[in-house]
C-alpha cells in the first residue's frame, strides 16, 4: 500500500547514506502527506534518525531524490531545510535557559520598534498569540529555566511554528514526559494536523501511534520495510517488519559459567533519587538494569563508581564492605565505568588513541618514575588489536574515529585497567550496526575472563538478548529481577512504565 | 620501507615543534639580522636570552596551568613579592641561602592556595589568581613600606647577572634547564600525561580514575614554585627586592604562553612553544631597541604580534574541522 504522489509534501526518493564501515541507509523511500501524522518506527540503528537528519540538513544523502511538493530540492544544511518550512524537535532540550519563553521562542527575529530598539510590547502579545493558538498556557515571560520538561517542548513547537513551517519533525516528543502531559501534547498534535502541517513522528512506544498517527513507516536496517495505516489491527505486523524473522539469532551470548560473586549492593539508598536497591553480580555475569529517562538508574551506576555518594547501604566488593567515594579509590577497586555521553565523560578528543587507553594508568608503564614509552606502546596495541579498533595508526586523535571505535577506545581503557567490575552506560548508543555486534562479542569474550559487567541500556531487544539477568527500576524502586531468557520486550517495558 | 618510516617521523618531530610559529620567529630574526648586523652575534642572542629569562621561567609554569584548564595572575606579584622577602631577610644578615629558600617558598604556597581554591572550591581561576595578585602584591608592599630594599651582594649578583665560562650567562643556564626538565616532566612522566588529560577533559579524566582536584592543586603549586624561582632572577638582576615590581608580568608571560600554542581552553600546548613564543617577544623588543625605536611602539607592536599569532592558530583549528 505505497501511497500515490499527487498530494504529498515529502518524497524521499532511494535515498542512501554510508558511514565508514555502514550503510545507514539503503535505497529508502518515504511519503509525507499532506495533513498527515507519519510514524516513523524501527529499532535502535534502523536508520530512523539518519533519515531525519538528512530531511534536516544535518547529513548529505550520498544519493537519491528529495521532492518538496513535488519539486526536486537540495538540503545542503539546516539553513535550506528551514527556509523550505522543514523543523525538528529532538529529544533533548536545547534551548537557551536563561531567556524568556518569549524571547526563545523568536529567538534572533526579536521584534523591533523604529527599525532597531527591541519592543518587549509587541514580543509578549505576539508569544501570547502563538501560545493561544497551541492552547498552551505559560507566562511569556518566564525564563525557559522554571519550565518542565514538556513545557520546553511546547516552547519549541511553537518555536517551530512561528516560523512559518510546514512540515515538523518530532523525535521522540513523549520521552520524559509525564503522562498528563502527553496528553496535551497529542492534543496539540491533531490541532496542528488541523492548521495543515504535516507532521513526522518518531517513537517507539506503538500505543501512542496507533492513538496520534495516521500511517507508519517501518525501517530496519537502513531498508524500508514497509508501509501501513496506524491502527490497531496492525500491531503484530509493525512488530513483525520491525524485528525481522528472528530475534534471537540477533545476539546470541553463549553459556557461560557464572562463578562466584564479585559484588553485592545492599539496600543502597539516594534520597529521592532511588531507594533500597540490592542486588548481587558475580563472574561471568552481565547484569542488565533497564528503567526509563529519570528511573534513577543512571545515577545508582554513578554511586557504584564514586561519582555520587549514596546517603546509605552498603557497597561490597569480593565479600568485602568498600566505601567508595571517589573514581579514583574505584579505580583501585578495580571497578572501571564506560559513562552515558561518550565524548564528553568517556574520552579526551584532543588526545590520542594511544592516550586514551592508556589514560590512568600511566604508573604501571613506569620505570624510576619514567613512562617506558615502548611498554605502553605495546599495552595499547594489543587492546587495539584485539577489539579490532579502526585506526590508522596509534597517534590518531581520537575524535576523528567513528562512534563505535570511539567507544571501543573507552572499553579498552577499562580492560587496561585491569578492572573486574565494569559498569557500561549504553554501550551501543550511536554505535553503528556492525561495531554493535563486534561489542556484543567483546562483552561476551570478557564473561568468560571472569569480569562480571552490569549494563544499562534502553534497547529492549539488546539487553534481553546479551545479558543474564535484568533489574528493573522504576522511578527510583527495583520493581522486577528477571531472568533474561524467559522474559519478554512486553513484561520488560510492562514493569518499567 | 625504511625510507616511508624516516619520513612519517620527520612528519611527526614537524609537528610537534608547531612550524608556523618557527617561521614567524625565523623572519623575524631574517629581517632584523638584514637591518642590523649587530643582531645576529652571539653577545647579542646571549642578551636576548638573559632578557627574556624572567619571563620564559614563569611561561613554563604557566604553560602547565593552561594545558590544565586554568590560569594564573597572581604570577607577577609572587615574582615582586619574593625578591622583597630575599631583601628583607639578607636585611636583617641571614645568611644568603635561607633568603633565597625562603623566598623560593612563597610561590608553592601561594599556588597551593589558588590551588586548593579553584579545585575543591571551584571558584573561578581568573578571580581566583586575580584575588590573589592583589593580596600577595599588598603584603609586598606592607613588608617594605613600599621601599625598595637593595641587595647589594655580588655572590646574589650572580645568579642574574653572572657568566659562566666568560660569556654564557648563568640565568640562560638557569632558564635553557627548566625548559628542559619540564618538556622531560610533560612528555616522559604520569604527571605531564595526566595534565593534558585534565586540561583536555577534566570529567573523563575523573571517571578514568584520576585525582583530578590533587593534580590542579599540584600544578599550582609548581607554577608557583616556577614563579619564585622567576622573583629570585628578578631580584638578582635588579639587585633589590622591589614591592612595586615586575608589574604587568602576568600579561607578558599569558602572550607568550599563547603566542607558544597554548590554547587557553585546555589540553593542548607545549613548553617547547612557549619558548618560541618567549622569544618572538624578546627578538622583537631586542630588534627594536637596536633599531632605536621607542619603547612605547615596542608595546604596539607585541599586541599586534600576538593577535597575528592566534590568528593563525584559529585558522588551524578550523581547517582540522
Amino acid at each position: 500500500m505505497v501511497s500515490k504522489k499527487e498530494d504529498c509534501v515529502i518524497e524521499l526518493i532511494n535515498i542512501t547514506k554510508t558511514f565508514p564501515g555502514t550503510v545507514a541507509l539503503d535505497r529508502v523511500d518515504f511519503f509525507l502527506k499532506k495533513n498527515e501524522v507519519h510514524a516513523l518506527v524501527g529499532e535502535n540503528g534502523a536508520g530512523k534518525s539518519t533519515l531525519i537528519k538528512i530531511l534536516t540538513g544535518y547529513y548529505t544523502k550520498d544519493s537519491g531524490e528529495i521532492r518538496v511538493w513535488s519539486d526536486p530540492v537540495t538540503i545542503r544544511d539546516p539553513h535550506d531545510a528551514l527556509s523550505l518550512g522543514i523543523a525538528a524537535i529532538y529529544q533533548e532540550i536545547n534551548l537557551p535557559l536563561d531567556l524568556s519563553v518569549a524571547e526563545n521562542i523568536f529567538l534572533g527575529r526579536l521584534p523591533k520598534k523604529n527599525g532597531f530598539i527591541y519592543n518587549k510590547k509587541k514580543l509578549v502579545k505576539e508569544t501570547q498569540a502563538v501560545l493561544q493558538r497551541l492552547g498552551v498556557r505559560i507566562d511569556p515571560e518566564t525564563p525557559v529555566r522554571n519550565l518542565n520538561v514538556g513545557q520546553c517542548k511546547l516552547v519549541e513547537i511553537a518555536k517551530a511554528i512561528t516560523r512559518d513551517i510546514k512540515i515538523l519533525v518530532m523525535d521522540e516528543p513523549t520521552a520524559a514526559l509525564p503522562q498528563k502531559e502527553v496528553n496535551m501534547l497529542f492534543k496539540l498534535i491533531s490541532s496542528l494536523k488541523r492548521q495543515g502541517i504535516s507532521i513526522i513522528y518518531i517513537s517507539h512506544h506503538l500505543d501512542e501511534i496507533f492513538q496520534v498517527a495516521d500511517r507508519v513507516t517501518v525501517l530496519r536496517n537502513g531498508k524500508n520495510v514497509g508501509e501501513l495505516l496506524a491502527v490497531e489491527e496492525n500491531r503484530s505486523q509493525i512488530i513483525k517488519y520491525m524485528v525481522g524473522r528472528q530475534i534471537d539469532e540477533a545476539y546470541p551470548k553463549n553459556e557461560i559459567d557464572i562463578k562466584d560473586e564479585l559484588l553485592r549492593v545492599e539496600s543502597l539508598t539516594k534520597k529521592g533519587i532511588y531507594e533500597d536497591i540490592s542486588f548481587s553480580l558475580r563472574r561471568g555475569e552481565i547484569l542488565g538494569i533497564f528503567g526509563l529517562i529519570g528511573s534513577g538508574h543512571t545515577q545508582l551506576l554513578r554511586s557504584i563508581v564514586g561519582d555520587a555518594h549514596p546517603d546509605s547501604g552498603k557497597i561490597i566488593i569480593m565479600g568485602n564492605v568498600k566505601s567508595i567515594n571517589s573514581p579514583t579509590v574505584a579505580h583501585s577497586e578495580g571497578i572501571g565505568l564506560v559513562p552515558g555521553d561518550r565524548k564528553k565523560e568517556g574520552m579526551i578528543l584532543s588526545l590520542s588513541v594511544e592516550e586514551n587507553i592508556t589514560l590512568g594508568n600511566q604508573h604501571s608503564y613506569c620505570k624510576y618514575g619514567i613512562i617506558q614509552k615502548k611498554k605502553k606502546k605495546k599495552k595499547a596495541s594489543r587492546w587495539v588489536e584485539e577489539l579490532m579498533i579502526k585506526a590508522h595508526d596509534l597517534n590518531q586523535k581520537v575524535e576523528s574515529l567513528s562512534g563505535g571505535n570511539q567507544q571501543k577506545v573507552v572499553i579498552a581503557r577499562l580492560l587496561e585497567s585491569d578492572a573486574d567490575i565494569l559498569l557500561l552506560d549504553g554501550p551501543t548508543v550511536g554505535v553503528d550496526v556492525g561495531a554493535k555486534t563486534e561489542i556484543y562479542k567483546i562483552l561476551e569474550n570478557l564473561c568468560a575472563r571472569g569480569k562480571g559487567i552490569i549494563l544499562l541500556s534502553d534497547d529492549l531487544m539488546e539487553i534481553l538478548s546479551i545479558t543474564d539477568n535484568i533489574l528493573v527500576i522504576k522511578k527510583g524502586k527495583m520493581v522486577k529481577k528477571l531472568k533474561s531468557k524467559s522474559a519478554t520486550k512486553e513484561e520488560l517495558l510492562q514493569s518499567a512504565m | 620501507m625504511q625510507a616511508l618510516k624516516k619520513k612519517r617521523i620527520l612528519k611527526k618531530r614537524i609537528d610537534i615543534s608547531g612550524i608556523g610559529l618557527f617561521l614567524i620567529l625565523a623572519l623575524i630574526v631574517a629581517v632584523l639580522s638584514i637591518i642590523t648586523p649587530y643582531f645576529l652575534t652571539v653577545r647579542n642572542i646571549f642578551s636576548i636570552l638573559l632578557s627574556v629569562a624572567i619571563i620564559g621561567v614563569g611561561g613554563v609554569g604557566q604553560t602547565l596551568v593552561i594545558v590544565s584548564g586554568g590560569l594564573d595572575l597572581s604570577v607577577e606579584s609572587v615574582i615582586a613579592c619574593t625578591s622583597v622577602f630575599i631583601g628583607l631577610l639578607n636585611k636583617q644578615g641571614f645568611p644568603l641561602i635561607v633568603s633565597i629558600f625562603a623566598g623560593l617558598l612563597l610561590g608553592p604556597f601561594v599556588g597551593y592556595i589558588n590551588g586548593v581554591l579553584i579545585a575543591k572550591r571551584k571558584i573561578n581561576a581568573v578571580i581566583t589568581t586575580l584575588a590573589m595578585m592583589s593580596i600577595v602584591r599588598g603584603v609586598g608592599l606592607l613588608l617594605t613600606n613600599a621601599k625598595t630594599i637593595a641587595i647589594s651582594r655580588s655572590d646574589f649578583g650572580f645568579i642574574g647577572r653572572g657568566y659562566l665560562f666568560g660569556s654564557i650567562p648563568f640565568a640562560v643556564i638557569v632558564l635553557i634547564f627548566i625548559y628542559f626538565l619540564f618538556y622531560f616532566v610533560l612528555n616522559h612522566t604520569p604527571f605531564g600525561r595526566n595534565v593534558y588529560a585534565v586540561g583536555g577533559n577534566p570529567i573523563a579524566t575523573r571517571l578514568a580514575g584520576i585525582d583530578v582536584d590533587k593534580y590542579r592543586i599540584m600544578i599550582y603549586t609548581i607554577a608557583g614554585g616556577l614563579g619564585s624561582l622567576s622573583g629570585i632572577l628578578f631580584a638578582s638582576i635588579v639587585g633589590a627586592g622591589l614591592p612595586y615590581g615586575a608589574s604587568g608580568y602576568a600579561l607578558d608571560i599569558i602572550a607568550a604562553v599563547i603566542l607558544g600554542g597554548t590554547s587557553l581552553a585546555g589540553g593542548i600546548g607545549t613548553v617547547q612553544g612557549t619558548l618560541v613564543g618567549v622569544l618572538i617577544l624578546g627578538v622583537l623588543s631586542n630588534g627594536l631597541i637596536l633599531l632605536d625605536i621607542s619603547s612605547f611602539w615596542q608595546m604596539v607592536v607585541r599586541g599586534i604580534v600576538l593577535v597575528i599569532a592566534v590568528e593563525f592558530d584559529q585558522l588551524k583549528l578550523t581547517k582540522r574541522k
